[in-house]
């Protein structure tokens, strides 16, 4: 079968390849590291009797910048040709070091973020920036999002984001940011933006209802726009970081900040990017939100505003193997094209052909290998199109059905494609395996793409989209599905043209 | 805060060290044992850590060395698990090599799926040392003389072993399947009984 049993003498950079493969196996679950974190010091605390503060969080200790004080791990890859490795292993100490110096320095006590150091922005500074929605109105036609959209929603074309980021940039000082309070949801990548690009610009689009470009921020490197929501009521404060690492020259950036509406007390905004030796290495916007008394608001967050599952995240994202940054990049390109809009109650929709609006092209890495898959690679073919994770049980049921589905269908005009979110690259191969599912998946740890495409994190899983011959989106369903529901639709589908 | 001096100054280190090498260091026991054992023996080093903490000499060595050593030791007491675990991964790999086989095949994945199936008997085959060397080198990025100061070698051992360990791994004819490797044969290596018995500096 395969070439394991061949004879051939490996070359060393074979047996560096091999040693490279069989390590991105394992990719580092960031849970993982959060369980280790809480078990040390949990036990640190019963041998030392001591405060696990000092020794994990440094919350109470000396503000040690571990960037300048400590010495990172140190790039050798030795006789490996482990470019992978390298990257992999400095971006899990990168995130690590973020991991434990956010929380200390920039969220230790969310309403404080208005004492921070750096480049705190008062309220006044706001004020002074304090733009109106008619300076960040657009120009071009805002684009409606798909069917069962509200009306209210506009969307920017990434190409007006940044031409209004731009100019907003210029009005602020260097190295500073502000926002007035944002509701956001979906975040454009530039297109084409790969490992080894300068981050040019990012953009934010609000995905709650009245959004409006608000701010912008960067330094040259990074920027950064954000769109209010309708119910936003003041600006509280934001900072940007610049931080670079003392050996080897990577390069963060951290945008922070917090906001209040009507309905939030607080809201902590984070955009990381990491530069390392002018290339990115990686990005990762979250927003994390404290209700009005301090309590989380979404389980596992701490009441102090530390975020905990997106630093969780941005570790994954930093340990995926094959790093692509942004994924999904062209998700918003300017055309009128499908989003899901949350209605209350309704798991499926359906669509006729005059009212389908095309998907934004997904991308992201394969689940196994090193391919970068992305629904166009499917030109012509209707595309069944299912967000799954291998913690989803319903998902579980759902696989048998599948797989009978994707037998059946003839593979010359129909494709599955899985989309594998919030998950850890052996569960969901484990989980393909005993399921036998062999049609390919697209490995989505940060669950970018159902925000992508609904503004919010796919937290009821799975769903399933279909797609028309012309990638418009045909059907979708929240809810878990049979063998019976695809084969009726796409038994309708292709009947078309 | 009660000042208990040196104590302090320990525990901010080891705590530094945590935040400098504690993902690097459950990556690179999530990569050998699996996630779950990783875990368990990530926790473990710290808190050995912790514990020996005075006894580290920073004139003999990193405390990443010092760490991975820690580790290393912890590996090796949980020799079947890394066995098992590897013999998983590559299960994995070629259940979904076959899988895939039918359609739309990309040889490269198929190729890595070979690679690696092809690599963990060997690595299996190694004596936990050598794997040691092989790994702490390829997947931790330690350079030979933290290898030596980890595993309580020279450096200059650490290098031919190296060279050996390569050339032996890269040779034409497979060594026995991952599938006849006994566990008991491989947990009666005298190394595997070293455990933390062989921390350096305690």
């Amino acid at each position: 079968m395969l070439k394991s049993g061949t004879p051939d003498r490996w070359s060393d950079d074979d047996l560096d390849r091999a040693l490279g493969d069989l390590l991105a196996k394992s990719p580092l679950d960031p849970a993982s590291l959060t369980r280790v974190t809480t078990r040390i010091g949990q036990t640190a605390i019963h041998i030392q009797q001591m405060s696990a503060a000092p020794l994990l969080s440094s919350a109470g200790g000396s503000q040690v910048r571990p960037e300048t004080e400590t010495r990172p791990v140190r790039r050798r890859p030795g006789r490996f040709n482990g470019h992978r490795t390298a990257l992999l292993i400095t971006a899990v100490a990168v995130a690590v070091a973020v991991a434990v110096t956010a929380p200390l320095a920039l969220f230790h006590s969310a309403p404080a973020l208005t004492a921070s150091t750096g480049a705190p922005l008062s309220t006044k500074a706001c004020a002074t920036h304090n733009l109106t929605a008619n300076d960040a109105q657009p120009n071009d036609t805002p684009t409606l999002a798909g069917p069962g959209a509200s009306p209210a929603t506009t969307w920017y074309s990434p190409a007006k984001a940044a031409q209004l980021s731009m100019a907003l940039q210029t009005a602020l000082p260097p190295g500073t940011c502000m926002f007035k309070g944002s509701e956001w949801g979906n975040l454009t990548f530039p297109d084409q933006l790969n490992p080894g690009d300068a981050i040019p610009q990012v953009g934010m689009l609000d995905a709650q209802a009245g959004g409006r470009l608000v701010t912008a921020a960067g330094d040259g490197n990074l920027k950064v726009s954000m769109f209010r929501a309708a119910d936003a009521q003041s600006c509280v404060t934001g900072r940007f970081d610049r931080t670079q690492t003392e050996k080897d020259g990577t390069v963060i950036w951290q945008l922070t900040g917090s906001a209040t509406t009507s309905t939030t007390t607080w809201i902590v905004l984070v955009v990381t990017a990491f530069q390392k030796n002018g290339t990115c290495s990686m990005l990762r916007v979250s927003d994390e939100r404290v209700g009005a008394d301090d309590t989380p608001s979404r389980p596992g967050m701490s009441a102090t505003g530390a975020p905990p599952l997106s630093l969780a995240q941005l570790t994954t994202l930093a340990t995926t193997p094959g790093l692509t940054i942004a994924p999904f990049s062209d998700i918003v390109t300017g055309a009128a094209l499908f989003t899901y809009a949350p209605q209350t109650g309704k798991t499926e929709f359906s669509y006729p052909t005059g009212e389908r609006r095309p998907l934004p092209t997904l991308t992201g890495p394969a689940l196994t290998g090193s391919k970068t898959l992305a629904t166009s690679d499917y030109p012509g073919k209707i595309l069944v199109i299912n967000f799954w994770g291998s913690w989803c049980s319903p998902c579980r049921d759902e696989a048998d059905e599948l797989r009978l589905a994707s037998a059946a269908l003839d593979p010359d005009h129909v494709q599955f494609l899985g989309i594998n979110v919030k998950d850890n690259t052996s569960g969901a191969i484990a989980f393909n395996a005993t399921s036998r599912i062999t049609y390919p998946s697209i490995f989505d740890p940060t669950d970018l793409s159902w925000q992508a495409i609904s503004g919010e994190s796919a937290g009821s899983l799975p769903v399933t989209i279909v797609l028309d011959r012309q990638h418009r989106v045909a059907h979708v369903w929240l809810h878990e599905i049979t063998h019976a529901d695809l084969g009726t639709v796409v038994g309708t589908l292709l009947k078309e043209k | 805060m009660s000042d208990d001096g040196p104590g302090d100054a320990g525990r901010q280190w080891v705590a530094d060290l945590y935040r400098n090498h504690g993902a690097a260091l459950l990556q690179y026991l999530t990569a050998r044992v699996g996630a779950a054992a990783a875990e368990d023996l990530t926790a473990e080093t710290f808190i050995v850590a912790i514990r020996r903490r005075d006894m580290f000499d920073d004139a003999r060595g990193t405390g990443r060395a010092w760490l991975f050593g820690i580790a290393s030791n912890a590996v090796r007491e949980h020799f079947r698990r890394e066995v098992r675990y590897l013999r998983v991964v590559v299960r994995a790999g070629a259940q979904r090599a076959d899988d895939q086989s039918h359609a739309d095949a990309v040889d490269d994945r198929l190729d890595a799926e070979a690679a690696v199936a092809r690599l963990v008997p060997r690595l299996l085959s190694l004596s936990p040392v050598d794997r040691d060397v092989l790994l702490l080198t390829s997947w931790a990025g330690l350079g030979p003389s933290e290898v030596a100061e980890a595993l309580g070698l020279t450096a200059a051992t650490v290098r031919s072993r190296l060279h050996r360990i390569r050339r032996k791994l890269r040779a034409p004819t497979p060594p026995e399947g991952v599938d006849q490797l006994s566990e008991s044969a491989v947990t009666a290596s005298p190394a595997a009984q070293v455990g933390l018995k062989g921390i350096r500096h305690a």
